[in-house]
């Protein structure tokens, strides 16, 4: 199994690296949407985690961009906790949703389920 | 779409305003007659009964019922206003009373005799300012008016019947009527009436019965009542026209003008206009043109009752200053796109001099003219203001008569030591140079004096033959007859030339003053100095002393006049002020309201606003203020209004400036802060977890307990930072309360593990229709409030029931209480009991009350008696009550969600 983590923070990075290969995920990583996106062609990973804040462009932007070529599971991360922020991304084909902070025990348990 | 049937905006414009002048305040009924006696009284009271049994609060103001029974007998049932006692020279006069009535606030008030002039110490001077007044506080009033007491009419009714009537009521109070009713009876039934004595004529019964009650006039009274109610209905008819885009047989864009100047005739003049723009339903205009020569007394209180009548009838008073009347009327007739100029008929024809009236009839091209014989209005003299002694009175002209008999005299001696060396001829040109230059200095009278006599004297003197006033060559006949034509032409031309200058220094002055009072009020930077230099301006302009008030910021009045007045009214004035200010009207001396007050009384009135009032008070007592000096008053009140309006303005944007940036600062701050701060807390808590098992370390657990905490007040800042931008949205759906009650619970989670919290829950709790999270967050915050701030193991009690579909959710806790007689204050930002434990954010209650706000409910707090703080929530919403019929029940919810409002 391979999961992309689309995130700027190195530390949220980190920690998720740290608790998906604990779990025997081989993980790749990109600090910004276009290496995010040129990523997953790249590696064709079987889930993507995606912060919607991202430095060069909206994560919901990476969304669209991704879901014109691939059906990939993606899960939403963000400190975005309004409720038209999630039912936005959830249409525009995001799998799941996951507000920072997050409790990595969930975090794993919705993974499983995607 | 044809365009000629369009609406006309003006007309629909004034509809609206009409409509609006109806609804806002008070309604006013007027019960129309011809002449006393037909019933008005009786009918007016039929019309209260009627109000009465329909559930309205119906108060007799003040009705005369004249002894008749009938009318009498009516009066049983109704609530009576007790009359006012009002003290004056003596004597204990009885009068309506005016604040009693606004102060008793019925639906309709009865107020008889709408004509009545009020007797002297009452706030006004007539009754129909009275019910105005009572109109604009909101009361519906119902009144009686006979038709020869509509100032309009009253031309008409003195041709009729030969009766000048004093007291009348402008039109413009007839068109405030919502309901205008006439009360018609035969001409023969009333005379019958008359006869058996049910007519009250007052204490002359038979004078007045031989002079007014003829067959005749009352004929002619009646037709006026009825054509009078005709043009009422037909207004009324026109304006459904103009609604419904029916077109209309006459002219939408037709506007009236009337020329008036100082003479008897206008107030004819403007009264025949006044019924002619009636029935056109069009605007008039009545203009004065000011000339060069000052007017007498009498012709400036024929002015000053000209132009009054005009206001008080409606029409828009012009005024512009012109040597040549006819021209400077028809170039106002052009300007404002007049349809027929209004101008009275000469006495006699003069065959050298054409009338104004052909002069504007020559000049006015497309634009109707109406020439109109003027009727002798009243003569002047009844004003009760005092006469003042104008600057071409007597006495001064005495002084230059003496001047000029002297400098005849001179000049004589003079020429007769010369005669030998010059002739006869020379004394003549020495004579035209003197009146020349006397021109230059004296008045009319003098100067024609001056031509006469000093033409007796050189033929006296020196046309030969000398100490006769023959003559015997015919060229000196003819130089005679030159002499005297060439002094009269030099004397008039000179004289006017001199007018003209002075009216024309006058007016450059009264322009200069203006311009000084708006360059000092407004340039000057410390505003207080600037007024002062302004009042001190006018006080010089008009010769008077002048007291300012300045609304406050909650646009009261203050009770003492602003720093720059240089007139300190006494306390008996500040009614009148107030009476302006709250009125938007002048007041005061010389005015129809509260005349015997000291001062004159202006509104400082802007196009938005009222700013406060200025006092004036002439220096000299007998001083009166003219029509001029009261123009040039409303200028310079326009101006300060408009400095003080600009003073208020500029301090309200600063204010908000300084307001609108500390505002974004606070928000960009709490926005990136609240975010930034989120992710570290995420990574934080995620490691910890990632620890395994934290309870067994206790310095994790102290790490655990410490984001957590941090996390809220995070929550918090950010949920505030929501509110206060307004993004809050409630999204409404049914909620359970009993589920949402025992949710918030478990939110509060750790912080009430040492709590033991009691649930009441009624059983029939319905659904709510609400916003499920936003509700959730205010009850969590409140417990989290309460666990906070009790002592542990003590009992937080939280109820929930509703009743008239309000929702009750009350927190009761066990601690120390709120701060005594600061309750409230909990609610605020950042606010945080002196002496609380740490903990809190002092963000909690605060959001809950914005949430609750949103979702269109409230919260309060309160000290229970027996200890502790209560919080109650209420919320007023759609319930959907569980009954036994629960197969309904979701129909129920889909008809009624889709009729629901959202808060």
């Amino acid at each position: 199994m391979t999961a992309l983590i689309i995130d700027d923070e190195i530390q949220i990075r980190r920690l998720l690296r740290l608790a998906l290969e604990s779990r025997g995920y081989q993980v790749r990583d990109a600090d910004n949407g276009r290496l995010g996106l040129q990523e997953a062609a790249f590696c064709r990973p079987d889930v993507v985690l995606l912060d919607l804040g991202l430095p060069d462009m909206d994560g919901l932007e990476v969304l669209m961009s991704l879901r014109e070529w691939s059906t990939v599971p993606v899960l939403i991360l963000s400190v975005r906790d309004q409720e038209h922020v999630k039912v936005s991304a959830l249409e525009n084909g995001a799998d799941d949703y996951v507000t920072k902070p997050f409790s990595t025990a969930e975090l794993l348990a919705r993974l499983m389920v995607i | 779409m044809n365009d000629d049937y369009r609406p006309d905006p003006d007309a629909l414009l004034a509809k609206v305003k009409r409509e609006e002048q109806q609804k806002m305040p008070g309604r006013l009924y007027i019960i129309l007659g011809m002449c006393p006696g037909v019933g008005k009284t009786y009918e007016m009271l039929l019309f209260a009964k009627q109000r009465q049994l329909d559930g309205l609060k119906v108060l007799l103001g003040i009705v005369e019922t004249h002894g008749r029974e009938d009318t009498a007998a009516l009066l049983a049932g109704l609530t009576i206003l007790p009359r006012q006692q009002i003290e004056h020279g003596g004597h204990t006069l009885e009068e309506f009373d005016l604040d009693g009535a606004i102060l008793s606030r019925p639906d309709l008030l009865l107020v008889d005799e709408l004509a009545h002039s009020n007797v002297p110490g009452s706030r006004h001077l007539k009754r129909y300012q009275d019910v105005l007044e009572l109109l604009d506080s909101g009361i519906d009033v119902c009144t009686t008016l006979n038709v020869q007491h509509i100032e309009s009419q009253v031309d008409i009714v003195r041709q009729v019947t030969g009766v000048t009537v004093r007291e009348t009521v402008p039109d413009s109070v007839l068109e405030r009527a919502h309901e205008i009713q006439l009360v018609d009876i035969s001409v023969e039934k009333l005379m019958q009436r008359l006869a058996e004595g049910k007519v009250y004529l007052g204490e002359r019964a038979e004078a007045a019965a031989e002079g007014f009650f003829r067959e005749s006039n009352l004929t002619a009274l009646r037709e006026l009542a009825l054509r009078f109610t005709a043009e009422c209905v037909d207004r009324d008819l026109e304006d459904i026209r103009r609604a419904r885009r029916i077109a209309s047989p006459w002219k939408t864009n037709a506007r009236l003008l009337v020329g008036i100047g100082p003479t008897p005739y206008s107030e004819s003049l403007i009264r025949w206009t006044r019924r002619a723009s009636g029935r056109h339903g069009c605007p008039w205009l009545a203009v004065w043109v000011e000339g060069i020569s000052p007017l007498t007394d009498q012709e400036q209180q024929f002015l000053a009752r000209g132009l009054g009548l005009a206001r008080r009838l409606g029409g828009e008073v012009v005024h512009v200053a012109g040597d040549d009347v006819a021209a400077a009327l028809l170039v106002v007739a052009r300007e404002r796109n007049v349809s027929q100029i209004i101008v009275g008929k000469p006495s006699r024809r003069n065959r050298w001099r054409p009338s104004l009236a052909d002069r504007i009839i020559a000049g006015s091209g497309e634009i109707d003219v109406s020439v109109v014989r003027p009727v002798l209005g009243r003569p002047p003299g009844q004003s009760n203001a005092p006469r003042r002694r104008s600057a071409t009175g007597a006495s001064p002209s005495l002084r230059e008569y003496g001047w000029v008999l002297g400098i005849i005299g001179g000049l004589t001696t003079l020429c007769w030591q010369f005669a030998f060396l010059a002739g006869y001829t020379v004394p003549a040109l020495v004579y035209l140079f003197a009146i020349l230059l006397a021109a230059l200095r004296f008045t009319r009278g003098p100067m024609l004096m001056m031509a006469a006599v000093s033409g007796l004297v050189w033929d006296y003197f020196f046309i030969p033959p000398r100490f006769t006033l023959d003559i015997n060559a015919p060229e000196d006949i003819f130089l005679l007859g030159m002499f005297f034509a060439v002094a009269l032409c030099m004397g008039t031309l000179t004289t006017r030339l001199r007018t003209r200058g002075v009216a024309e220094r006058r007016r450059q002055m009264e322009t200069d003053a203006l311009l000084r009072v708006t360059q000092s009020a407004a340039l000057i930077p410390e505003i207080n100095q600037g007024l002062a230099e302004a009042l001190k301006i006018i006080n010089g302009v008009i010769g008077a002393d002048t007291a300012l008030f300045v609304r406050r910021l909650d646009h009261t009045l203050p009770i003492t006049t602003h720093s720059a007045s240089t007139w300190q009214p006494p306390e008996q004035e500040f009614g009148v002020a107030a009476w302006s200010y709250a009125n938007k009207q002048v007041a005061g001396r010389f005015t129809d309201t509260l005349p015997q007050a000291i001062g004159t009384w202006f509104p400082l009135q802007t196009a938005t606003s009222v700013m406060g009032v200025v006092g004036l008070r002439l220096s000299m007592e007998r001083d009166v203020l003219d029509f001029s000096r009261h123009q040039a008053m409303e200028a310079f009140v326009l101006q300060l209004a408009l400095v003080l309006e600009k003073e208020h303005f500029m301090h309200a944007v600063s204010q908000a400036e300084v307001m609108d940036k500390s505002d974004r600062l606070r928000k960009t701050l709490l926005d990136s802060v609240s975010h930034e701060l989120k992710t570290p807390l995420a990574v934080i808590r995620a490691s910890i977890e990632g620890m395994g098992n934290a309870t067994d370390n206790p310095y994790v657990a102290e790490i655990d307990t410490a984001t957590k905490r941090l996390q809220r007040l995070v929550d918090g800042l950010l949920q505030m930072t929501r509110l206060e931008s307004q993004v809050v949205e409630p999204h409404l759906e049914w909620c359970d309360v009993a589920e949402l009650a025992e949710g918030s619970v478990a939110a509060v989670g750790d912080a009430l593990k040492n709590h033991s919290v009691r649930m009441h829950l009624s059983q029939d709790l319905p659904l709510i229709k609400t916003d499920q999270a936003l509700l959730q967050q205010v009850l969590t915050n409140v417990l989290h409030n309460a666990a906070v701030y009790s002592p542990e193991h003590s009992l937080i009690v939280l109820t929930a029931s509703h009743a008239d579909h309000t929702l009750h959710l009350s927190v009761r806790d066990h601690g120390p209480g709120l701060p005594v007689g600061d309750e409230d204050r909990v609610f605020g930002k950042f606010y945080r009991v002196p002496g609380a434990p740490a903990g809190g954010t002092g963000l909690g209650l605060s959001i809950a009350r914005g949430f609750i706000q949103a979702l269109g409910g409230e919260i309060t707090g309160w000290n229970h008696p027996q200890g502790g703080a209560v919080f109650e929530i209420l919320l007023h919403g759609d319930f959907l009550i569980h009954g036994e019929e629960i197969a309904c029940v979701s129909g129920q919810i889909g008809k009624s969600g889709g009729a629901t409002h959202t808060p």
